[in-house]
């Protein structure tokens, strides 16, 4: 057994074993069956013992049982465990027996879909006039449209296209949505967030229209695991969902194993890079003959550990070593799919590309590089190792932010912990707008007529908004649409504001052509006038930025720098949802406005980190109304870290010149505090850095007379003490910051941190925000405010264990905006309010 | 409480200026004081009609709207062989204005206007929604007005006005009168007819170059036609409307002008058309349909007029191969040479292949050959067709000498 030697030789190798944080190993478990349904027909029971399953996992019947009673289902299996079959068997029944039923079938993604269609075609092979299964999506020629919206029984779609393509001009697909029997939801857990919250409207419109041609199909969904597949399944269709979870697939052992790569420098808790350790670790696969993945976080992640791969093995062009991402073309993909299959390809670095349910059959190894952001998505990563019975390898590899470290430290909550909710908010008033408006394209509302669960009151708000502005107009009771064009054409699903910013390269003579785009809220401080923006791991100066027009130029740009923008973000409270006062703090959630305003931007040398230079700009500020939570630090709290020892005066060492500087300063300011007014008298007054002094890189610089101020003892402490809780309020929130993702399931980008001494929201106190990246928010901040007191636990327990000396990537950030780390004043804050 | 658009507002919707709302009644008033059209009673309200009538020789319009072609052609050419022999009084000639351009659910036919022949009038009924709610009433008058036709006439009607009304029916629920109609799009028969000698085969277009007739300074350019009753629905001012309606009429007009005219070209080409091209084009459109001796007396007629050589050659291309698919050798061995005097390249080839297979005179077959590669590979040939020609050229080289040293042997 190769893996078992190779386990072998990792636990007898001290350089590997240290590292290993944890080594669990999940046990087999045996396959439960129930024989197929006596009811079901008979060429598709052939098909099923064709294809070899003589038998149903107990959860397929489970799922068939419950789509039989007319019941919408989810089920949330382990990845491998034959979801597919949960849905196809009980639709084809369904479309067998009724020759007139039809079914939709959604995908996230369009490979997916032609993945499914080729496993579908497999399963209707020699069934006696077998429904027609077609794949409709962008690629699809135009000449083959008419003939699938006449014939296909079972169509294969993403729902961008369902929002765009087919909802918009529905009259074409009269027959398919008269006879719309079933509706599938492959891939569920995907429809969250931003995304989610727009799919559960696609949801609305299609049902308002199943409705319109006398149809009320029935939902099935599948999901990876998560921790609320049964809640996220019923706020995407709106009714009681079934749910179906537990698992009667077979499978054998697993070995998982989080490693830690060693520290390379202690002071700094500098790690050894996740790339190097996942190249090292896969070279081991290699070595001892097992077939593995490499997942890497980012496709240039995925590119890295295959050079690295290919550089070690000495042969540029190994075709045993493959990898895998999006952006290549099908036929590239199916390549590399069928080499995993038959073995030729022995690692392929990889993308969560490959994590949705294309069908590559079983691995040795799973190799992580880095936390891939969720403990659901870890499982279903892990998950693809495993092949039947055999033993499989499952390793999470930590990088160093502190998701990552976290969890290396407890892994406990890796392993006993339940993976995160997905959260959606299909009323988010801007995703809710959009849809209303597409809505109305499709079909004129009705006096009173709901939407979805939205009821017909609330509606009518917004009909009557946008009868306002002329988008649509009350005649003969109805509310048509009186706008030129389809709306659907300009509102992304995948994103929350329509307005983007498209990057148009002008290279000498050629034409103008766009590279890409940046959403309208980033482009500020992405593409502002004087950026170096990459794309592609190329450099591009951007010329100018007209956000009214939505347009940057940029030019290509070799330069030895780059840029990084100088925000100011001012926040203030709109309207207060809940607030709680616990010892030490404050803490609420509501509706805040986002002011920040790019007042310049910062010239960094690549290489050495230095600055060359900062530019002013003058960019109007951006405003962002979006949903918020808080804490605010009690005036206790502030007292007591201020009569804290770790309050004292710091050890700097000021430099050779400092009792002259400070005779020069205190004999400038005539020994007078310059906070109170006393005047010396006994002991001689302090002399304050107002910039402090870390955040130079010479003391000469530090100790210009200009930063230098005379201060009394009393007043130099509460001076200290207010530099100190700003550093360690910055440093919690960036930890804080960095953590919540794992308590809300979403993508880092999709919430920002800001810490501010004085916040309105606060009542003037120290407060640390989180608030949504998407206008009026779609449930992070109300959930962040109730497990606030587990994120405030981790957080402590995460600098409490860190071994860094004074503040690190993994902990509460690399420097501190102050110049010192912060670390001792965020553990001191975090004493205080956990 | 602050309202919904004030909320949205806050959250960086552009609202924009409010919407004026004008009245219901300003607004009819406004309809009624320059649109000039009448209320039609219908199972499903009152439907609004402008209709007008024209003599079938035009009127004010300056083109005849019908005359003696025989339509037999144009129904070969659109597949419907029924609409050779049907009577006038059973065509509708067919144009719709809507909101958009790029179709859908929510895009509706504002204004359908149909033509219609009754004895020797035209009768032109414009279907208009003064607003979207008379949608029901609109698609019962038409369908009243189109009872008793048997087949559409339109322009680019199959890509574009049909579904929009088919899909105006299917959003009621109810079956589109024209299911079932036989359907002649002129566009397709346009472009066949007019792509050598116009560089644009739109309807205005086709009215400048073909019918010799100019529209009025009324006229309103098509694209912006959805804007305009878009602010007329905001603003309640239906006087700029009277481009939109004078813009649907001279379509529909110009469709039954423009059939008359085409049935005239094709059934007595050289009577009818003073363009020499035209006549290489109905030869074509001949010969595509299968009408294999008319095509051979356009191009032949071709040949006796000052066409330019291109066009000219064309021609006579065409007609060799016409010649050589009826084993008339001598006249398509005449036309040969004459081509490859010009520097037809496949006229060479066609007379190396004569002499190759028919006389069997190798000598003049090679020196065809050879003829054609000094041709190909002089000073100025365009690369891309050398390479097209190259191959086949060397391979019949090789052939027709490796024959005659056989022979020689």
């Amino acid at each position: 057994m190769s893996l078992e030697r190779l386990l072998t030789f990792w636990r007898a190798t001290p350089q590997i074993a240290e590292n290993i944080a944890r080594w669990e190993r999940l046990p087999a478990r045996t396959a439960h069956t129930r024989p197929l349904p006596d009811d079901l027909p008979h060429p598709l029971a052939q098909s099923l013992i064709r294809m070899g399953f003589p038998s149903l996992y107990t959860h397929q019947r489970a799922a068939w049982e419950l789509a039989r009673r007319g019941r919408h289902v989810v089920i949330s299996t382990g990845t491998a465990s034959g979801k597919t079959l949960c849905y196809n068997l009980p639709v084809l029944q369904g479309l067998i027996e009724e020759p007139d039923a039809r079914a939709l079938y959604l995908f996230p993604t369009k490979a997916l879909a032609q993945d499914q269609l080729t496993g579908l075609e497999t399963m209707l092979d020699g069934i006696p006039d077998r429904p027609a299964a077609a794949v409709y999506d962008g690629d699809t020629p135009q000449s083959h449209r008419p003939g699938i919206r006449e014939n296909a029984r079972i169509v294969l779609t993403n729902p961008d296209m369902l929002h765009v393509g087919i909802l918009p001009s529905h009259t074409r697909w009269e027959n398919f949505l008269a006879g719309l029997r079933f509706v599938v939801l492959d891939e569920m857990h995907v429809y969250r967030g931003v995304f989610g919250s727009h799919v559960a409207n696609v949801i609305r419109r299609l049902k308002r229209l199943a409705h319109h041609y006398g149809s009320g199909p029935q939902f099935i969904l599948t999901s990876a695991t998560i921790g609320n597949p049964d809640e996220l399944a019923g706020k995407l269709v709106e009714a009681p969902v079934e749910h179906v979870v537990d698992d009667g697939s077979a499978r054998g052992g697993q070995h998982f194993l989080i490693y830690n790569p060693p520290i390379v420098d202690p002071d700094l808790n500098l790690r050894r890079g996740v790339l190097q350790e996942s190249v090292f670790l896969a070279g081991d696969l290699l070595k001892y003959g097992v077939q593995g993945i490499v997942f890497g976080r980012s496709r240039r992640m995925a590119e890295l550990v295959l050079r690295y791969l290919r550089e070690e093995s000495g042969e540029s062009g190994d075709e045993s070593l493959r990898s895998y991402r999006s952006g290549y073309l099908p036929a590239q993909r199916r390549e590399i799919e069928r080499g995993v299959r038959d073995g030729s390809v022995r690692v392929v670095a990889a993308t969560n590309a490959l994590e949705l349910g294309i069908d590559i059959g079983g691995m040795g190894a799973v190799l992580m590089a880095g936390y891939p952001g969720t403990v659901s998505g870890t499982w279903q990563q892990a998950g693809r190792a495993g092949r039947g019975a055999d033993e499989s390898l499952a390793v999470l590899i930590a990088s160093s932010s502190p998701l990552d470290q976290y969890l290396a430290a407890h892994p406990g909550y890796f392993f006993a912990g339940s993976p995160e909710a997905a959260l959606i908010n299909p009323d988010n008033l801007l995703i809710l707008l959009d849809h209303i408006r597409c809505a109305a394209f499709e079909q004129p509302f009705t006096p009173g007529e709901g939407f979805g669960l939205v009821p017909g009151e609330t509606v009518a708000e917004f009909l009557d908004h946008l009868a306002g502005t002329g988008t649509l107009m009350e005649s003969a009771g109805r509310f048509f649409y009186t706008a030129e064009g389809s709306p659907s054409t300009t509102i992304s699903l995948r994103t929350a504001t329509s307005q983007r910013v498209l990057l148009t390269l002008a290279a000498g003579e050629a034409p103008e052509r766009t590279i890409g785009e940046v959403d309208g809220e980033s482009a500020p401080w992405m593409v502002h006038p004087g950026a170096v923006y990459l794309h592609q791991a190329e450099s591009f100066l951007v010329e100018d930025l007209d956000l009214a027009e939505g347009r940057a130029r940029i030019v290509p740009f070799e330069a030895d720098y780059y840029t990084e923008p100088l925000r100011e973000t001012e926040i203030s409270l709109v309207e207060l949802r809940e607030e709680i006062e616990t010892p030490g703090l404050t803490r609420a959630h509501g509706d805040v406005l986002v002011t920040s305003r790019v007042t310049g931007f910062r010239k960094i040398q690549w290489g050495t980190g230095q600055r060359l230079a900062d530019e002013p700009l003058d960019l109007p500020p951006s405003q962002l109304e979006t949903a918020g939570y808080w804490f605010a630090l009690s005036d206790r709290t502030v007292d007591a870290l201020r009569e804290a020892g770790v309050w004292g005066s710091d050890p700097n060492a000021y430099g050779p010149a400092w009792p002259q500087t400070r005779d020069a300063v205190r004999s400038r300011d005539a020994f007078t505090c310059q906070s109170c007014g006393a005047v010396e008298a006994g002991r001689q007054h302090d002399v304050h850095h107002k910039i402090p002094f870390r955040s130079f890189e010479t003391a000469e610089e530090a100790n210009r007379l200009a930063n230098l101020v005379t201060l009394c003892p009393a007043c130099h402490q509460k001076a200290e003490a207010a530099v100190r809780v700003r550093s360690g309020l910055a440093g919690l929130s960036y930890l804080a910051g960095s953590l919540a993702p794992l308590f809300l399931m979403c993508d880092p980008a999709d919430i920002n941190t800001h810490s501010d001494p004085k916040s309105p929201l606060g009542g003037g106190r120290p407060t640390v925000i989180i608030y949504e990246r998407v206008p009026a928010g779609i449930g992070f901040a109300p959930r962040l405010y109730e497990v606030h007191d587990e994120l405030i636990r981790a957080a402590y327990e995460q600098v409490a264990a860190c071994p860094c000396t004074d503040g690190c990537p993994s902990c509460v950030g690399p420097g501190g905006e102050l110049g010192t780390g912060g670390k001792v004043e965020t553990k001191a804050i975090l004493d205080l309010i956990r | 409480m602050p309202t919904l658009s004030d909320r949205l507002k806050s959250l960086g919707v552009q609202v924009g200026a409010d919407a004026l709302k004008p009245a219901r009644e300003t607004r009819d008033k406004s309809v009624r004081r320059h649109l000039g059209g009448e209320l039609v009673p219908t199972a499903r309200g009152e439907a609004y009609v402008v209709e007008r009538r024209h003599p079938a020789g035009g009127g004010d319009y300056p083109a005849a709207l019908w005359g003696n072609g025989s339509l037999e052609m144009l129904a070969a050419w659109a597949r419907e062989p029924g609409v050779a022999g049907l009577e006038r009084e059973k065509f509708a000639f067919l144009d719709t204005e809507t909101t958009g351009l790029s179709g859908g659910a929510g895009t509706f036919a504002f204004m359908v206007g149909i033509g219609k022949f009754e004895g020797d009038v035209f009768r032109l009924a414009q279907f208009f929604l003064r607003e979207p709610g008379e949608e029901p009433a609109q698609l019962a008058a038409i369908e009243g007005f189109l009872a008793g036709s048997t087949a559409i006439v339109s322009f680019n009607g199959k890509a574009f006005d049909a579904p929009v009304v088919n899909t105006r029916y299917a959003l009621h629920r109810q079956p589109s009168p024209l299911d079932g109609l036989a359907h002649l799009d002129l566009l397709h028969l346009a472009r066949r007819l007019w792509k050598l000698r116009l560089s644009s085969r739109r309807l205005g277009d086709l009215e400048t170059g073909v019918l010799g007739i100019e529209r009025g300074a009324e006229d309103i350019p098509g694209f912006l036609v959805p804007q305009m009753y878009l602010d007329y629905l905001k603003y309640g001012d239906a006087e700029p409307l009277k481009g939109v309606f004078y813009h649907n009429e001279w379509d529909v007009l110009s469709m039954a002008a423009l059939m008359t005219h085409m049935a005239e070209l094709l059934s007595n080409p050289v009577e009818a058309t003073r363009h020499d091209l035209d006549l290489l084009s109905i030869g074509v459109l001949h010969e595509d349909l299968g009408r294999v001796s008319e095509a051979q007396a356009l191009y032949l007629k071709c040949l006796g007029r000052p066409l330019e050589q291109g066009a000219w050659l064309e021609a006579a291309r065409r007609l060799s191969f016409v010649y050589k698919k009826t084993d008339d050798w001598e006249s398509a061995v005449k036309l040969w040479r004459t081509a490859a005097g010009k520097g037809e390249l496949y006229a060479h080839e066609e007379l190396a292949k004569y002499h190759e297979h028919r006389t069997r005179d190798l000598a003049a077959a090679l020196e065809w050959t050879r003829s054609a590669l000094d041709r190909i590979e002089s000073q100025g040939f365009p690369i891309i067709q050398r390479f097209q020609w190259q191959g086949e050229l060397e391979k019949r080289l090789a052939r027709l000498e490796q024959k005659m040293r056989r022979m020689g042997e």
